[in-house]
């Protein structure tokens, strides 16, 4: 080799090939990083689309009836206390939730607060939420915030005295709110486990179908056992598996097909908000996880519990 | 000629003023009679639409007759909107929300789509694909709850 040859191993030159080596080694790293964070993003949008779809988001946050931008809010929810308007949970950093960190995301849907300390009406269901897993609450806020933003302003909510001062939802919470994650019990199968975890902390179905009491705490005692006065004044049939009152001649067969399709046994179609629940969330569903569901919910005590208007 | 003429006026003129008692007579159904008409043709459609979810839920294997149900619930499908004509909100118990009345470009829509996934069935029921039969059930019943949705309490 010639004096001055780029391939020389002079000292110097070891040790800018070194350099060299290095930088180009850490320019891969940062280049395999970049997809590599993006695959990571990716994957979380696509494992929180499946959340939001289980934990029906999309109905109660849009005002469908108006055509209403999807999770811009607004949709009115009329209950025994008034008529609650839901917020804009898009990403818009101004009228939605495109400031909360990941922290303040979970601390919402864990505790029912909000960043600023408010706390949240239990119409937000946080009650069943709380029981969602940090991993699956991270994967909702990352597909929440991969959707379109819209700058629409919330609207406040109708509701009277005394129901309409928030700090009384501290005395509720310690009265009817249980903080914490869903702990499997190790005594019943992964499928149960995950039948109960679908139809307790995402789907929320003890929020409509458990009566409440006066002040609008669950009746732990009478679990899914249906109510007279659900949401929009519509009564929430008893999914117990009681054989007059219930649903305790359905096999989970029955019971996962009504899941996908709407359709009971006998042939009637539900309606009304169920019928938006199927449409939106369980339908969407796979089919293994509907029967977790349907298995679970066919395991739960029986509770005779007849659901009537009265006439 | 000229009595013959207008004998035949004559025929022409009752037949249609008869021709518009009927119509007068339709319209005026009572509306607790309509209600309980519907009922009975929306029962027709459960009794079909039940059936045939056995089999998509791949519980049973009968399948005998499915055109003639597919086809029932077609026939049905096109009367939907007939079946809701104003007025017929009350009169005996009824779970048809106001919005059948309100917003009656879309109920027609709904209607016409049980008429359109129906009429699919009748197709799928002549094949010989067990599951593509299945899936078509399936997307009929999904019909029926889209009309519900909105139209229907419960």
């Amino acid at each position: 080799m010639k004096d001055g040859d780029p391939m020389t191993a002079t000292p110097a030159n070891v040790v800018l090939k070194g350099l060299a080596s290095v930088f180009a080694i850490a320019g891969a790293m940062l280049a395999a990083a970049a997809p590599a964070a993006a695959q990571a993003n990716a994957d979380a949008i696509k494992r929180g689309e499946y959340i939001f779809r289980a934990a029906d988001c999309a109905p109660c946050h849009t005002d469908t009836k108006n055509k209403g931008a999807l999770l811009a809010g607004g949709r009115a929810l009329p209950t025994p206390f008034g008529t609650f308007y839901s917020p804009n949970i898009t990403a818009d950093p101004v009228n939605g939730i495109g400031k909360w960190s990941d922290g303040d995301f979970t601390r919402a849907l864990r505790e029912g607060v909000s960043p600023d300390g408010s706390h949240y009406f239990p119409v937000f269901p946080y009650t069943s939420f709380t029981l969602m897993t940090d991993q699956d609450i991270k994967d909702l806020k990352a597909y929440i915030f991969s959707l379109p933003t819209v700058a629409l302003a919330n609207k406040p909510h109708d509701i009277g005295f005394p129901f309409n001062l928030r700090f009384l939802q501290v005395g509720w919470k310690m009265l009817f709110f249980t903080e914490g994650v869903y702990k499997p019990d190790p005594a019943k199968s992964a499928e149960w486990n995950r039948g109960a975890y679908l139809t307790e902390a995402l789907g929320h179905c003890a929020e409509c179908h458990t009566p409440r009491n006066l002040l609008g705490g669950m009746d732990r005692s009478r679990w899914m056992a249906g109510s007279i006065d659900g949401p929009e004044g519509e009564m929430a049939p008893n999914i117990t598996p009681h054989e007059a009152t219930g649903i305790g001649e359905w096999d989970d067969i029955d019971l996962a097909y009504m899941l996908k399709t709407g359709a009971v046994p006998g042939g009637d179609v539900v309606g009304s908000l169920m019928a938006e629940v199927i449409r939106e969330s369980t339908s969407k569903l796979t089919d293994a996880d509907r029967t977790a569901m349907a298995k679970y919910l066919l395991s739960l005590p029986a509770v005779d519990h007849k659901i009537e208007k009265p006439r | 000629m000229k009595y013959r003429v207008n004998k035949t006026a004559m025929i022409a003129g009752l037949a249609i003023c008869l021709t518009g008692v009927a119509g007068l007579v339709q319209a005026a159904d009572e509306p607790a009679n309509v209600i309980k008409y519907r009922k009975s043709l929306m029962t027709a459609n459960t009794s079909h639409m039940g059936a045939m979810g056995e089999f998509a839920k791949g519980t049973v294997t009968f399948k005998g007759g499915f055109v003639e149900f597919a086809t029932a619930i077609n026939a049905i499908s096109m009367q939907i909107p007939a079946l809701f004509p104003a007025g017929s909100n009350t009169g005996a118990e009824t779970r048809a929300k106001p919005e059948i009345w309100s917003k009656r470009d879309d109920f027609v829509a709904a209607a016409k789509k049980l008429e359109t996934e129906s009429a699919k069935l009748i197709v799928a029921a002549k094949g010989t694909d067990e599951n593509a039969l299945k899936a078509q059930i399936t997307a009929t019943q999904q019909a029926c709850g889209g009309c519900h949705e909105t139209f229907r309490s419960r």
